[in-house]
């Protein structure tokens, strides 16, 4: 029969172990997440790990990937299969915190998973720096929504002002369409792709807030400074717009509706290849036109869902000037590889003062051979600067992320400033004795 | 008795005059019945008022008229209206592409200018007299636009110029709502103040500023029923903007309209009066030529 002390070490371990098993699970599952190419097996695992609360009190991890971010990882696999492209994921060292960015796009913007905490679940695909919420996704009940206003908030009104173009508003909004396409055709998902849709019968519903007063006079007149002209149809309006695209504005009388007249509106181009939203997108008379009227009438989403249409936005500065790679860091490595990295520069800099100084004495010995060399020193340097730019890379650039120059690692001033033009100016002086040295066959050659 | 000869009454046999005059007025309407029958509209339209066709179209002076026969179809008249409005309209939809009609009753066209929305309702078409029956209105609000359109000018500019500059004020009034309620607070503390310190010997003095200061409360009291009504007021005037801004729209696209197809106005203008001659000249052609006239 165990004494007192064994008991308690075995309940001591167990606890632990209990805990341990847990994270374990865990691991596994973000390991199985992170590589399976099985889609049914990515969609099991992720429910699992969104539905797992990871509240270990026995064993701490330090850092864990939280329910939003298995989102955003679930996200990119199925996007990875579906072969959905222009988008990055920020992979900061110091966090598992994950945010997807646009490869390119005018305008600072991240994205990421904010869970829904009531009892629904799900999570809002949110734009950070705006807090606009671009769809809901639940995996337990195999369901998207899109919201139409946020996406018209964010892509149609603010982007546009920040001078993004067309392209790369649509590649945001493929990339949305593909997603939800993808997880409606391989998991049977019901999406509400409401402003995405592109289906030429497709009659958009919209929410009226109010009964319309010259809604379509509004849009005949701004369509008068165009090339396209609004015409009258039974119960409302069409307009023809370039590439074989009309849309129409048209209402169907209904007792139950605001004014007794349901309005709708249709994109036909009959080959079912434009939204709602490219129309926005191609014709700015027209979006000016929808973001006056929202107030009037918008395209519906799910209003329950979008009861709170934003999330609280946060600085994303911070996020776009972590270091990033592949290798988790923890805070006292990175501290450290930054004073490695000014100690580096300072000795760079100290070397630079003394070849400097080398130098001018150089010149002034022999300042005859200096006036030879000068045109082929200039060729040199050029040459220099290519090669600093390629050990530049070699060295600090560990991931194989492409997101821009502003996710380039910058850790501090002193690294930034050992990077690239002392560098350069060192080496190609460097290059300069060694051509010296050696003759001069490579500056005509 | 019987056989004298005193008065006898005479009455000459007309019998020949008058089935002379029947076998015209039958034959008259059997021309008629035939000719629409082989859908000759060229030979109705001679027929049902051969005085136009013979000076327009053959060129005779002072032409007899036919109304005696004519006046024979005349209450058939919506039936050949009808009848005839047929190939004009398919006519007049190649020559003035931008002109639509609507049969609204037997025979009557309602006449519309274009296909864009809110398109102005532009008079009627009489097909029996081959004419364009303009509205008044409408068309002296083109004729003038065009006017205006030289001098780079739309119809409703000033009025709508005018509105905007009104809107503008309003929204002025209504911006400066927060100078008027700190104004306010400061004259009624000095009211107060007034009213406290009257006392026995500056009464009179006192009396007279806290007029003053009340008659300042009260154009701020003015201004701020004004205001009151300000956001009724900039959405009335954002309306007839609408209505303004609409209406030249639409003249605007008149005038392309008219250009496109005419190159000017008064082009546009020689071919509606021109448009008997040319459409009877036109179904002649097509039949053939004048000759078999």
């Amino acid at each position: 029969m165990p004494n007192q002390l064994q008991q308690r070490v075995s309940n001591y371990v167990d606890l632990l172990n209990n805990d341990i098993v847990e994270i374990q699970n865990n691991l596994n599952d973000t390991q199985t997440l992170a590589e399976s190419n099985d889609p049914e097996t990515l969609h099991t695992t992720a429910e699992r790990m969104i539905q797992r609360q990871m509240n270990p009190a026995w064993v701490q991890v330090p850092r864990q990937y939280s329910a939003a971010d298995d989102y955003l990882i679930a996200m990119d696999r199925f996007m990875q299969l579906a072969g959905v492209v222009g988008y990055s994921i920020l992979l900061p060292v110091d966090t598992e915190a994950v945010t997807l960015v646009m490869t390119d796009l005018n305008t600072p913007a991240a994205f990421a998973f904010e869970t829904n905490n009531d009892q629904n679940g799900g999570a809002f695909f949110t734009e950070l720096s705006t807090g606009e919420r671009l769809f809901y996704w639940s995996l337990e009940r195999k369901q998207i929504l899109f919201n139409a206003r946020g996406i018209v908030d964010l892509l149609v009104d603010r982007f546009s002002k920040k001078n993004v173009t067309v392209n790369q508003n649509r590649v945001i909004a493929a990339m949305l369409t593909e997603f939800g396409r993808y997880m409606e055709r391989v998991f049977g998902y019901k999406v509400d792709f409401n402003i995405l849709e592109t289906l030429d019968d497709y009659h958009y519903d919209l929410i009226q807030h109010a009964e319309p007063k010259g809604m379509l006079d509004k849009l005949f007149v701004l369509s008068g400074e165009t090339n396209y002209f609004l015409q009258g149809m039974p119960n409302g309006a069409a307009i023809m717009l370039g590439d074989q695209t009309e849309v129409r504005i048209f209402f169907i009388n209904d007792a139950n509706a605001l004014g007794a007249q349901r309005w709708h509106f249709q994109v036909v181009d009959g080959r079912d290849q434009y939204s709602w939203l490219d129309v926005l997108f191609n014709y700015d008379f027209i979006a000016k036109w929808y973001l006056d009227e929202q107030k009037t009438m918008e395209i519906a989403y799910d209003e329950l869902v979008f009861a709170v249409q934003k999330s609280r936005p946060v600085d994303i500065q911070s996020i776009f000037t972590a270091q990033q790679g592949l290798m988790p860091m923890m805070p006292q490595d990175i501290e450290a590889e930054k004073a490695k990295a000014a100690a580096a520069a300072q000795a760079e800099q100290d070397r630079l003062a003394q070849v400097e100084a080398e130098k001018e004495a150089q010149a002034k010995a022999d300042a005859q051979a200096e006036a030879d060399r000068t045109t082929e020193a200039d060729d040199a340097e050029q040459d220099d600067a290519d090669e600093a730019a390629v050990t530049r890379e070699v060295t600090t650039d560990e991931g194989e992320f492409e997101v821009g120059a502003e996710a380039q690692p910058v850790a501090d001033d002193a690294e930034e400033a050992a990077e690239t033009p002392n560098e350069t100016k060192t080496k190609s002086f460097d290059e300069e004795i060694q051509e010296a040295l050696s003759s001069s066959n490579n500056s005509e050659g | 008795m019987e056989n004298m000869p005193y008065i006898q009454s005479e009455v000459p046999d007309n019998q020949e005059v008058l089935n002379n005059k029947l076998k015209a007025k039958v034959s008259y309407i059997e021309n008629v019945a035939t000719a629409l029958n082989q859908g000759d509209d060229r030979r109705v339209y001679e027929l049902i008022d051969s005085k136009k066709y013979n000076e327009l179209i053959r060129g005779v002076e002072h032409a007899d008229d036919n109304y005696a026969l004519s006046s024979l179809v005349a209450d058939l008249q919506p039936d050949l209206s009808h009848h005839l409005g047929q190939k004009l309209i398919a006519y007049l939809s190649e020559v003035f592409p931008f002109f639509y009609y609507q049969e609204s009753n037997l025979g009557v066209f309602e006449l519309y200018f274009g296909n864009w929305w809110d398109r102005a309702y532009f008079g009627r078409l009489d097909p029996i007299n081959v004419q364009f029956k303009f509205k008044a209105e409408e068309y002296e609000k083109l004729v003038e636009s065009v006017k205006l359109a030289a001098q780079g000018e739309r119809y409703h500019a000033a009025q709508i110029d005018e509105l905007t500059k009104k809107n503008e004020e309003l929204q002025k009034l209504a911006d400066t709502q927060d100078d008027r309620n700190s104004q306010r607070k400061e004259l009624e503390r000095r009211l107060d103040e007034l009213e406290d310190k009257g006392g026995f010997f500056n009464r009179s003095a006192s009396e007279e500023e806290q007029a003053e200061v009340k008659a300042q409360l009260k154009k701020l009291d003015e201004t701020d029923q004004q205001v009151a009504d300000v956001p009724n007021q900039i959405e009335a005037n954002n309306a007839k903007i609408l209505e303004y801004s609409k209406e030249d729209t639409i003249l605007i696209y008149e005038q392309r309209a008219i250009n496109e197809q005419f190159g000017s106005f008064d082009e546009f203008n020689a071919k509606v009066k021109a448009l008997y001659v040319d459409y009877v000249k036109h179904l002649a052609e097509q039949a053939g030529g004048l000759e078999d006239a």
